[in-house]
């Protein structure tokens, strides 16, 4: 009974949401949906890409909306519950009729509702670095595949800061469990001995790092040895902290994350991380006057709508993400003249764009993204300083070269009916 | 070409003496401005240039030049502070000096900033990092500081390991005031010898003797990986093996020494945890599902207080500190007192209704903090808690923990003479026991009830104040430690303080000690989880099972 009312209450306020908008322009409006957790555990990294998404889609409307009519945005929130994910998915796309959304970030939700998104023939663009082994006609991946993101970083290990022993550290579910077999199989193949690589989990939101401090305090006395980690969450704080208490510095052992940004170092204590490393396809700090405008427009949207953190929000890595899908996905409506999806999936590979940190460009036939890959190092005000730079744009790998050595992938899967 | 002139720098780098007189100001300032030179030549030769002049203050400019805090200001050289934004948005740089790292001053007096866009970064490339970041180390022996100095003397005893500066690590080995710099310099110049493949293997192996005598943990790691590479001629296998079956011996000690601290303080912050839990669950019969959220409340009223004392991680203010321990105590308390006063209480003969319903207000309490304060929130803990002691030779004490391990044992012993000294502690105890007699002689049951359940919440506060010095602070993060604080209650015996202290130590150090040695922490959760079961089958009111009369209850 309850959710019924509950229902009602809410489809009164979507109702009233698109009569205001029918109102403000006669053209009938696109909706779109946002499928990000606004609750539990989740909610900490993914309010900023719900944030983002709204304010691309502001900033869409601004400049008139896509082919002439405003665009709506239907927000949802699944509260970081996976299988609510797929419902979530369904109540936008059957019901809401949205033309495409926008939404995930972490693997298990992503594949809890992909089923939806490839049995009704939907679109969904997907932010947020991830394992690979994936390709669907229905999503589009504009996060940085593992040779965008886990190998380069490997490489300048070895080759910057002469790493012999690597330590690969994460907490134990998908995202990883696949890295680090992907990463492993990079440094095997680069001729590091087996008994050099040392691979350990944790669980979620574990909070004592004492025991794993000490095996890599150990481990690392040799003065060549280099932490991967893919720790998730909460869980950092502790590491860092733990680190840097027993004297541990990035001199002794650099920390490479793949999983720490400037939207988590807001969060954290930063001192303990300062000279540690992070790899990913954008900073805040890249000095270009395009970024430098987007930085500024987002801390003013935050403080403008009144956000949590307000002027002292920071943009990263997935957020630039989740800005540009939403572009990506405008300019292919507009050379496609239809918001039709498989009309728009044929525009959008291979499109050439500007993002926020720099020209990229969807690949022509895999769903994923050209990105550039940077190594930033900490430093005191939680930003990054960039001291690798790829050559120009990395292609992405839908599945890993490393672990299909035989070139025999998968078929990408989803796509229109047969 | 380029490489070349690199390589030559680097040798000219490492084998350069170390020159005593501090040259002047404009010498190095000129040298400075030489970094933003587009030949990359010229900025090898500059970074060498500057190392020769032996100067110690550039072990900081190295350090800010790598990570890329050199900035041109009206074509002078300057080091660029945090940046400040002001209220549109405009990203202003304080200037600071390139040698000291104090702010520059105008001639008013007052600190110069500039606009972000009137100041030119100083663009640093891979070669010069990896030269800036040599020659941090290199001007660092010769630094004032013991902790620069201790980090150089021990980088330079890390691959690549140089011969070239054998000399300097000796003098330092000699001459040094500090114990761990002299230590660590003879341990150094060990390990270079040791693995300088231009020795004669007798040479080398005195090296290896005497790392041997040191009973270094840098050298044991050396040693295993030069066995597994089989780089050890066959004749003088015997010797080296002997050394470190010698270090392994000494490395032994210090391997337990960790398991036991590490054991102490997970099980301090254990029992830290389950106190105020064993307070309401084991005196009260209630089952508190919000117990972990009046921890997240104190760690969330020490961040407040952070924000109200202004600490930061660059201007510390560690009196917060001091008034954080307990004003958390008094917020979860008082929260503690509402809950207990507007819900629990009529809940007292419906275990089933309780647990439930302080569950529901622990799923309101998380979202309401996530509302208010975002996400996420960044603790510095005050900087007397940073950092370590080393009681003896890589046995190392972090602050952190030793504080949390004493407060502890205070919050245990305030508790139990709480208990045992005072009137109230009588009557709660009275009230325990037997709640209608207690109640005939007199004693305010209502009262001691609502007393107790802040009391319980209040010692969540402080364990959720203290653990914001090893943890983060999350709107979660009570469910972290929840499952923990019941298992040990549970395990130690309803209602027994002293079973709760043997139960969290041995929870700790059992757990701590799978960890270190054998298994994986996901493993040793699972192994911990199942031989809990396994106590419970055989005792199933704990260690502690209250006896006589109070059992049959």
């Amino acid at each position: 009974m309850k959710t019924s009312v509950y229902r009602k209450i809410k489809v009164g306020f979507a109702g009233a949401l698109i009569g205001l908008s029918c109102f403000a322009s006669a053209a009938e409006p696109i909706k779109v949906g946002v499928l990000h957790s606004l609750s539990g555990t989740m909610a900490i990294s993914e309010t900023s890409l719900r944030d983002v998404v709204l304010m691309a889609i502001e900033e869409l409307n601004a400049a008139g909306g896509v082919l002439g009519r405003p665009v709506v945005a239907v927000v949802v929130d699944p509260a970081s519950d996976w299988p609510l994910f797929a419902e979530k998915a369904k109540e936008l796309i059957a019901k809401e009729k949205v033309a495409v959304t926008f939404g995930c970030w972490t693997s298990v939700s992503r594949k809890s509702c992909l089923p939806v998104f490839e049995e009704y023939n939907a679109l969904l663009f997907y932010p947020v670095q991830y394992e690979g082994e994936e390709q669907s006609l229905n999503v589009f991946y504009t996060g940085a595949s593992p040779n965008q993101q886990l190998v380069p970083a490997a490489a300048y290990a070895i080759k910057e800061l002469g790493a012999k022993k690597f330590y690969l550290l994460g907490t134990d579910y998908v995202f990883p469990r696949t890295a680090n077999k992907v990463l492993k199989a990079y440094l095997q193949s680069v001729g590091i001995p087996d008994s050099s690589i040392v691979e350990e989990y944790t669980p979620f939101h574990h909070q004592d790092y004492q025991s794993i401090v000490g095996k890599i305090k150990a481990f690392a006395a040799t003065g060549d040895a280099c932490v991967l980690s893919t720790i998730n969450g909460d869980s950092n704080v502790p590491f860092y902290k733990e680190f840097a208490n027993v004297g541990l510095t990035s001199d002794d052992c650099p920390i490479v994350a793949f999983s720490v940004a400037e939207d988590e170092l807001r969060a954290m204590e930063v001192p303990p991380l300062v000279g540690h490393l992070a790899s990913w396809n954008y900073y805040q700090s890249i000095n270009t006057p395009e970024n430098r405008a987007f930085v500024k427009s987002f801390k003013k949207y935050c403080m403008k709508n009144n956000l949590p953190g307000g002027v002292k929000r920071v943009t990263d890595d997935p957020i630039e993400a989740a800005y540009f899908g939403v572009k990506v996905w405008a300019a292919a409506c507009k050379k496609a003249g239809t918001t039709d999806v498989d009309a728009v999936r044929k525009e959008v590979y291979g499109l050439e764009f500007d993002a926020p940190g720099g020209a990229k460009k969807m690949h022509a036939t895999n769903q994923h993204t050209y990105k550039p890959v940077y190594i930033g190092e900490i430093k005191r005000d939680g930003q990054f300083k960039i001291v690798h730079r790829s050559d120009g744009l990395v292609e992405p790998d839908s599945y890993s070269k490393l672990l299909h050595a035989d070139g025999s992938f998968p078929a990408p899967t989803g796509g229109p009916k047969k | 070409m380029k490489r070349l002139w690199i390589i030559a720098c680097l040798l000219i780098l490492v084998a350069g003496a170390t020159a005593e007189p501090a040259a002047e100001e404009d010498d190095l300032s000129a040298l400075v401005l030489k970094l933003a030179d587009e030949d990359a030549v010229v900025r090898a030769k500059a970074i060498q240039d500057l190392v020769l002049t032996g100067d110690h203050r550039l072990e900081h400019f190295f350090d800010q030049y790598r990570s890329g805090a050199l900035y041109l200001w009206q074509g002078r050289p300057v080091l660029g502070g945090d940046i400040r934004m002001d209220d549109e948005l405009d990203e202003y740089l304080p200037l600071l000096d390139v040698l000291s790292g104090e702010p520059l001053l105008s001639e008013a007096g007052q600190p110069l900033e500039s606009l972000i866009d009137d100041v030119i970064e100083v663009e640093v490339g891979s070669p010069e990092r990896k030269l800036a970041r040599a020659a941090k180390f290199r001007v660092g022996l010769a630094s004032t500081n013991p902790k620069t100095r201790l980090a150089s003397v021990k980088r330079l005893g890390d691959p690549p390991r140089k011969s070239e500066l054998l000399n300097d690590l000796l003098a330092l080995h000699e001459n040094d005031p500090v114990k761990k710099i002299r230590y660590t310099a003879l341990e150094s110049v060990s390990l270079i010898r040791m693995t300088d493949a231009s020795l004669p293997p007798e040479e080398r192996e005195a090296a290896a003797r005497q790392l041997g005598d040191l009973d270094s943990a840098r050298a044991l790691a050396v040693l295993r990986e030069m066995v597994r590479n089989k780089e050890i001629p066959e004749d003088r296998l015997p010797a080296y093996e002997a050394v470190m079956v010698q270090i392994e011996k000494y490395q032994g000690w210090v391997s337990l020494f960790d398991t036991i601290k590490r054991g102490l303080s997970s099980g301090s912050i254990l029992i830290l945890m389950a106190l105020g839990l064993a307070v309401t669950f084991g005196m009260m019969g209630v089952i508190n599902m919000a117990h972990g959220e009046m921890m997240m409340i104190g760690a969330y009223t020490t961040f407040c207080l952070q924000l109200v004392f202004g600490h930061t991680s660059s201007e510390a203010n560690n009196w917060f500190f001091v008034f954080a321990l307990p004003i958390s105590f008094l917020v979860a308390a008082g929260i503690g007192g509402l809950i207990e006063f507007g819900i629990v209480r009529h809940l007292y003969k419906r275990p089933l209704e309780s647990l439930l319903a302080t569950f529901g207000i622990s799923l309101v309490l998380i979202q309401l903090i996530r509302l208010v304060f975002g996400d996420n929130q960044a603790s510095n803990s005050p900087t007397w808690l940073v950092g370590y002691v080393e009681v003896m030779q890589d046995m190392v004490l972090p602050y952190g923990r030793v504080f949390i391990f004493l407060l502890t044992v205070i919050v245990v012993l305030g508790i139990a003479s709480l208990m045992k000294f005072t009137t109230l502690g009588l009557h709660m105890r009275a009230t325990m026991q037997n709640r209608p007699m207690a109640q005939a002689m007199g004693v305010n049951t209502r009262m001691i009830d609502l007393f107790t359940f802040m009391l319980g919440s209040g010692i969540a506060g402080v364990a959720g104040c203290a653990l914001t010095t090893i943890g983060g602070i999350t709107p979660d993060m009570g469910q972290n430690y929840i499952i923990d604080s019941f298992l040990v209650v549970v395990a130690g015996g309803v209602g027994k303080l002293l079973g709760v202290i043997c139960s969290g130590l041995g929870l700790g150090v059992i757990s701590q000690t799978l960890e270190g040695y054998w298994l994986s922490p996901v493993w040793s959760k699972i192994v911990i989880l199942m031989l809990l079961v396994a106590f419970i089958q055989f005792k199933p009111a704990g260690l502690f099972p209250p006896k006589g009369r109070l059992a049959d209850d």
